[in-house]
């Protein structure tokens, strides 16, 4: 439609006062033609008839000039006509392919809502069908209410957003964030013909700038505490062997059966609590070089099954190891692998409190032309709720009463340093799997190509 | 895994450390590095049961020692290597 309109305007404004002016010469021609025909005036002289042959050959003549000119004219025009047709079509298929091309979303919508036009990457992000007609949005489905909600908005009180993040649950059941910005459509009169909605999903930004946040954090804290730490569990340490001397000279004045010894006891419990936290606090702080060795990664998740294996049984869960042929190696740390494997496992066995099976898988997987060694760990535990689920890195971070909220965000720490990554998916009351994925060495990763060929 | 035979010569640690250390262990209960110092003299000096005591109190604390668990493991497997000996 819009097409059309456009090419008919500039058709007209080019060539509608040639086509005008020829067919307004024409008609007064044959209009003069007609007056001096013979049988319009009557008889004449022979002289005069001579004459009036002449004058009408001229006439004739310049009818059939302004016809040639005419037609030249007409063809001149035609010709123009479907060169700036095909420019234009030119035009649309550049701005076409720009508009798909595009990584975010475009959507432009008339005055009342109509969708007008909508970019492929739009399509794939709200999900909809990307043939034309296109969806209302009305029709739209129930998540993208807080989106539709902006664009009504804009059209009914023009209030436009800029950078307006949301948060949306897509199919594939994956927390998306999506940064809308809304303006305002104008023609070129300045009339305002609708309003463009770009929307891009910036779900991985936001991972890395909370990324980002998180490793400024853990550095704030590793500052801190390799300071404040020694200083507090010192003088803890020394009220604590004080507190026990005390209780011993009391104990002996105080009769038997009175609360003192219960006091003593909270007092010496809260001590060794604060010890704790301070010690768990060094050890987060602790900044190490991380060693680059190459490390099975198979022989460390074996190597810790086999050290909490006593304690799982001991609560009735079992360790089902389930690892890919070979042993894939990383370049890295075997020390801090064990101990990533160690923290999840030991939370796995805290989220079972009455025993089940923790399954260990590994798979090899290739990741922007990178080989990874994914490992997971599923268990059948209680579960995160969702909204645990963005801070479950934290340092501190911690659902139970005696959590230190250490280990995960110790874990990740490790991970992230050997170029890994951790994602948790969890369902309250089935469980949680841990995905561990870590990039392989090199070398190795041909070795286990072909093993597992 | 540490090696068991590592703790094969238990006159290398005198009972006069081994008190100290006891004392230091006792007086400092949520160190876990001087607790399992302790736990290691144990070792040393045979004295396993004790030894594996003084390791679960430390994991009792800090499940995540990764240290303290590797500990145990050779406390029980230097348990099992002796009963094997006998």
């Amino acid at each position: 439609m819009l097409r059309s309109q456009q090419e008919m305007r500039l058709f007209g404004q080019r060539y509608g006062a040639i086509f005008v002016g020829l067919a307004i010469a024409a008609a007064i021609l044959i209009v003069l033609l007609i007056r001096n025909s013979p049988r319009a005036q009557g008889p004449t002289s022979a002289v005069d008839a001579l004459r009036q042959v002449g004058t009408d050959w001229i006439l004739a003549l310049i009818i059939f000039a302004l016809l040639g000119i005419t037609a030249t004219a007409a063809a001149v025009t035609a010709y123009s006509y479907f060169a700036t047709k095909e420019k234009l079509a030119k035009v649309q298929t550049t701005a076409k392919a720009i508009l798909e091309s595009l990584v975010g979303g475009v959507l432009t919508l008339d005055t009342d809502g109509g969708v007008t036009i909508i970019n492929r990457a739009a399509c794939q992000i709200l999900e909809i069908d990307s043939a034309p007609p296109y969806p209302d949005l009305d029709v739209l489905p129930e998540k993208y209410r807080p989106l539709v909600g902006l664009i009504r908005k804009a059209l009914d009180t023009r209030q436009y957003v800029q950078d307006e993040d949301s948060v949306f649950v897509n199919s594939r059941n994956e927390h998306i964030v999506l940064r809308t910005s809304i303006s305002e459509q104008v023609d070129e009169a300045g009339e305002r013909v609708g309003i463009v909605v770009l929307v891009k999903d910036v779900s991985n930004l936001v991972t890395m700038e909370n990324e980002l946040r998180k490793r400024d954090r853990l550095a704030a804290a590793g500052t801190l505490a390799a300071g404040v730490a020694h200083e507090i569990r010192n003088p803890l340490s020394a009220l604590e062997l004080n507190l026990r001397l005390l209780r011993d000279e009391v104990t002996g004045l105080c009769p038997a059966g009175g609360d003192i010894e219960g006091y003593f006891e909270i007092l010496s419990a809260e001590t060794r609590r604060l010890n704790r936290i301070t010690s768990n606090f060094l050890q987060l702080s602790r900044a190490e070089p991380l060693a680059r060795v190459r490390v099975g990664v198979h022989q460390a998740v074996t190597q810790v099954a086999r050290l909490v294996n006593r304690e799982a049984e001991e609560k009735n869960i079992s360790l089902v190891l389930d690892l890919v042929s070979g042993d894939p190696e990383i370049l890295g740390d075997s020390t801090k692998l064990e101990q990533v494997c160690l923290n999840i496992l030991i939370n796995a066995m805290q989220a079972m409190p009455t025993g089940g099976i923790i399954n260990v898988t590994s798979c090899i997987d290739w990741f922007d032309g990178c080989k990874f060694v994914n490992l997971a760990f599923a268990d059948q535990g209680v579960g995160i709720a969702r909204e645990n689920l963005p801070r479950l890195f934290d340092p501190y971070f911690t659902t139970r009463l005696d959590g230190t909220g250490l280990g995960l965000a110790i874990a990740d720490r490790i991970v992230t340093d050997h170029g890994g990554k951790i994602l948790v998916e969890s369902t309250v009351g089935r469980g949680t799997v841990v995905k561990v994925c870590l990039p392989m060495a090199d070398e190795d990763a041909r070795g286990v190509k072909e093993s597992v060929a | 895994m540490t090696d068991p035979s590592k703790y094969a010569d238990p006159a290398r640690v005198t009972q006069h450390e081994l008190e100290r250390l006891r004392r230091r262990a006792g007086a400092e209960p949520a160190d876990p590095d001087t607790r399992l110092l302790f736990a290691r003299k144990l070792l040393d000096c045979r004295q396993v049961d004790e030894a594996i005591l003084e390791i679960r109190a430390v994991i009792a604390m800090f499940p995540n020692h990764l240290e303290a668990r590797k500990l145990l493991e050779a406390a029980h497997a230097s348990k099992v290597d002796r009963k094997a000996a006998r």
